[in-house]
């Protein structure tokens, strides 16, 4: 089941928040979270969930085993097999084709390719599992002794599937003591709706487009269509995932619950390392956290620590080559602009380092979204003057036409409008006034006109769903 | 008075502003919670509203425009929980019964329309355009001359054939062994549609689609040489194959060019390879009526007209009388509101709903009869040639008129006696062509390509057929639809 569709929207969630407003004790209303996250991952992985439960079930051991020992080397050992247990898991399930392929293609091996469907969300639960292992074994948190209490913090439907990946230490305290303010159900509401309409009303219309460009065949496409089917990729993905996010942490707080933010407008940075503070933030913050303190024969190398955490940033999102180069592409800017120093970057005129980190970003996607290698090849031979269908074509110019206002709302979109309108509307109570009620309008409009295009929904599944 | 005015000292003056700011942060609060208070009740409403309206909402189960059965409630079992089957199934049903359905869909094609400043617009890609390859010296158009048509002698006996007699079970016998006499065929994947569903839908501002098309030169070599096998098979019939090229080829402006195949080329290339097999010119039957209705403007089908001009090259190309279009030989019929298969294949693009056009078709006024045969050749019922269209309760289906539709095989029986016996075998295209063809033939049979399970040469010698049509649009000709010719030979 997926946020953007009627199915959950008007069946599983007002019935999820019937169950929660009906139950009244907290560890009730915990109770019910379980329930309604457990069915909502049943309804798309029905077998599947059982190596969920599982998971949470050696973690809570592995948890409880860490607070449990005195020894270091013990609990060293407890969580070293945490580890290896929650790393194999997505490696069993999500890069064990891929493994397989890539040692018959390297050794001339001939060994069975196993074809395992990727498991909902495991690449995001099972990150949440690991910090929650790592920071009981570091001492951040508390091993959590209630097994409900660590099965709620693992399967909470809001973040399970597509994130954020919410460390614990963020949602224990309020796993028992949280209480929902008119304030966060307010909020939450409007955070629901505007993911959804960020989703629905832009990323599905966008990939629309993409699809008849750089989905179509880019190996035909001018110039100007690859350039501007891969700058719609890049609006599109932005909206897909951010609205993703926006509508869970929507839901989060309606349920009580402050997830961190995952994005902040990435498109506004200057240059890479700032695109990676504002983009997938969770996921960032989780490699610089467990990943960049990993010491190598005793001694840290800022340089290695880069390398391998965009190397795990690529091999994150798929099991695909085109990924790993993605990740280590973005490794090489960041570690160029490390070289460079921060001081000497910001000497740089700002429009430059605009166009620079844009230039980056859009091409960086282009690896992103080409699996195939050979189409990958096309589109970088496509993005220069060696493509051989010209600059432009007629088909471009209809495209923008009929899509003008689309990419003018995405483009407007990208910039930070909710949070200027907030400031606005500080001025004085009249203007609070005003905007609030406005807001209140253009939030049910969006919902009701998210809905209507969720009848024609063909494809909208999130695309961070698969990772 | 005075001490009113009185000045304040410093601590009661902020004590004064800390009672201000109190104030005015209580009635800001006051303000929030009324705008949240407001914010919550508006959204929850909105989402109680259309909750209620999913749950309790009457959910439709056909799309007219769709041309579909909607999907159904799965039933539940264990296994298909388990198998991921059940909540998939519930999952689009959910959806897709959605109810008022198809009120939303309109909702949803006019804020499509809206998404920027009009003009035409592409719905679906663009086909894959394949450079042609070069053409094999000994086989350029210029060198090789199509065959004479073979006029067959008018005899007594042609005139008593199968054709003349009403159709009687001892017919039927002997048609079901043309039936049986196909073996070792090759399964094909046929596309009702000619494979115009994979192409894109250009729609230009004036509300006409037009489907794009992508060609195969391997495919459309394959078709003429599944054509030239016929021929071999049957020797002295006169073979024919009518390619017919589609709106693109007359109605697209200069500016998209590049995003279509050249159909022209394409028959080109058929005929290329043609060995005993005579070309029909439809392309320039066609080209020199592009000012009038030759094809729908949302529908992929040519209109009756377009069939008649086509009918007519045949006609001359066959050198068989045909009779002019007038209304001693025809009656004309005319349906204004009429949204065909590319309004539903653009996604019901708004310019195409907002430009329905007039339906026209032309019932021949001599005398015929026409029999509808099974898959199998098995005979089914005595029918209407030309459907009544107030009977076609769905308008996106009006072309059915013609034959009643997609039918296996259909027998047509004239008053014209001149000893010669058609047999069409086509796509939906060729379905509009037996109309004008009553006066030219005594008899007219048409078999499906697609859905045809007999054997075409059986039923030739059987039925003692001296003319054999090949009639189908370009996309079909090259498509995946002429890989079924060889496994109904």
């Amino acid at each position: 089941m997926i946020f953007s569709s009627l199915i959950f929207l008007y069946l599983f969630l007002p019935l999820c928040l019937i169950a929660y407003g009906v139950v009244k004790p907290l560890r009730g209303k915990n109770i019910v979270l379980i329930i309604f996250s457990l069915a909502f991952y049943a309804w798309g992985e029905p077998v599947r969930i059982g190596f969920l439960l599982l998971s949470a079930v050696i973690n809570y051991f592995v948890g409880i085993g860490i607070g449990a020992v005195g020894s270091e080397k013990l609990k060293k050992l407890i969580v070293g097999g945490g580890l290896v247990y929650n790393i194999g898991m997505i490696a069993v399930f999500k890069y064990s084709g891929f493994l397989v392929e890539n040692v018959n293609a390297l050794f001339g091996a001939k060994f069975p390719v196993p074809d395992i469907a990727v498991m909902a969300g495991i690449s995001f639960y099972t990150f949440q599992i690991i910090s929650y292992i790592v920071d009981c074994y570091w001492g951040k948190v508390e091993p959590q002794e209630n097994f409900a209490d660590l099965l709620l913090y693992i399967c909470l439907f809001p973040q399970l599937i597509a994130g954020p990946i919410v460390r614990y230490s963020t949602v224990a305290e309020e796993i028992n003591y949280r209480k929902t303010t008119l304030k966060d159900l307010s909020g939450g509401l409007t955070r629901l709706v505007v993911g959804l309409a960020k989703k629905v009303i832009l990323a599905d219309q966008l990939f629309r487009v993409v699809e008849d460009t750089v989905g179509n065949d880019v190996g035909k496409l001018t110039v100007a269509g690859t350039w501007y089917g891969i700058i719609l990729y890049s609006l599109y993905i932005y909206f897909d995932f951010s609205g993703y996010s926006d509508m869970a942490i929507g839901m989060g707080r309606i349920f009580g619950f402050h997830f961190n933010e995952n994005f902040d407008h990435p498109y506004l940075c200057k240059d890479i390392q700032e695109f990676w503070q504002r983009w997938h933030i969770s996921l960032g913050s989780f490699f610089r956290d467990y990943l960049m303190p990993i010491t190598f024969f005793g001694r840290r190398n800022k340089y290695f620590s880069l390398f391998l955490v965009w190397l795990c940033t690529g091999v994150w999102h798929g099991a695909s080559w085109n990924y790993v180069i993605w990740g280590l592409y973005y490794g090489a800017f960041i570690m160029l602009e490390t070289v460079i120093g921060k001081k000497r970057i910001k000497k740089i005129p700002v429009v430059i380092r605009h166009i620079y980190s844009k230039l980056v970003i859009i091409i960086g996607f282009g690896i992103f979204y080409f699996e195939d290698f050979g189409q990958l090849g096309l589109f970088f031979r496509n993005l220069t003057p060696l493509n051989p269908n010209g600059f432009t074509s007629s088909f471009e110019a209809m495209s923008l036409r009929s899509n003008l206002w689309l990419i003018l709302a995405a483009v407007i979109c990208t910039f930070p409008l909710i949070n200027w309108f907030g400031k606005m509307s500080e001025r004085s109570l009249r203007v609070k006034a005003a905007f609030g009620v406005s807001g209140t309008v253009v939030c049910a409009a969006l919902l009701v006109m998210s809905s209507i295009l969720l009848v024609d929904a063909t494809t909208n599944a999130f695309l961070y769903w698969k990772f | 008075m005075s001490e009113k005015k009185r000045k304040l000292t410093p601590e009661e003056q902020k004590e004064r502003m800390l009672r201000q700011k109190k104030r005015i942060l209580a009635r800001t609060r006051r303000l929030e919670n009324h705008l949240c208070g407001l914010n919550i009740g508006v959204i929850v409403a909105v989402l109680a509203v259309i909750t209620l309206f999913m749950t309790f909402g009457e959910r439709p189960k056909i799309s007219e425009v769709e041309n579909r059965d909607l999907e159904k409630c799965p039933t539940f079992t264990w296994e298909s929980y388990f198998s991921g089957d059940f909540t998939a199934q519930y999952a689009k049903f959910y959806n897709d019964t959605v109810p008022l359905r198809s009120t939303f869909k309109t909702v949803i094609s006019q804020f499509r329309a809206n998404l920027g400043i009009g003009g035409d617009s592409l719905h679906g890609g663009i086909p894959d355009i394949e450079t042609r390859p070069e053409r094999p010296p000994q086989s350029s158009t210029s060198s090789k001359k199509p065959p004479a048509v073979v006029i067959p002698q008018q005899s007594s006996s042609s005139t008593a054939s199968s054709g003349s007699t009403p159709v009687t079970s001892s017919s039927t016998t002997s048609m079901s062994s043309s039936a049986s006499s196909s073996t070792d065929k090759e399964p094909v994947t046929i596309d009702p549609n000619g494979g115009m569903t994979s192409s894109g839908v250009l729609v230009l501002s004036d509300g006409r689609g037009l489907s794009l098309f992508g060609g195969s030169w391997s495919g459309g070599q394959a078709y003429a040489e599944h054509l030239n096998a016929y021929k071999r098979a049957l020797g002295d019939v006169n073979v024919y194959s009518l390619v017919s090229p589609t709106a693109v080829s007359f109605y697209l402006p200069d500016e998209y060019s590049n995003m279509t195949a050249s159909e022209w080329d394409h028959i080109d290339n058929i005929n290329d390879y043609l060995d005993g097999v005579i070309p029909v010119d439809a392309y320039s039957a066609l080209e020199q009526h592009t000012a009038e209705d030759i094809f729908m403007r949302t529908d992929h089908h040519w209109s009756s007209l377009g069939a008649y001009y086509a009918a007519q090259a045949f006609a001359e190309t066959a050198q068989v009388d045909f009779a002019e279009l007038n209304d001693e030989n025809y009656e004309k019929i005319s349906r204004d509101g009429y949204l065909g298969k590319l309004y539903g294949w653009s996604g019901e693009n708004a310019t195409m709903r907002d430009h329905p056009e007039t339906f026209t078709y032309y019932r021949p006024q001599n005398e015929y009869t026409a029999d509808f045969y099974t898959q199998a050749l098995e005979y089914q019922y005595r029918g209407l040639m030309m459907l009544d269209i107030d009977r076609i309760e769905n308008v996106s289906e009006w072309y059915i008129v013609n034959i009643c539709g997609d039918n296996y095989a259909v027998d047509i029986n004239t008053d014209c006696h001149n000893g010669r016996r058609l047999m069409i075998v086509k796509d939906s295209y060729g379905n509009a062509l037996p109309a004008f063809l009553t006066n030219s033939f005594e008899e007219i049979w048409v078999v499906d390509m697609r859905y045809f399970e007999g054997s075409v040469t059986a039923l030739c010698q059987s039925e003692g057929i001296t003319d054999l049509l090949f009639a189908m649009n370009s996309t079909s000709a090259t498509g995946v639809n002429k890989d079924n010719l060889p496994n109904i030979m």
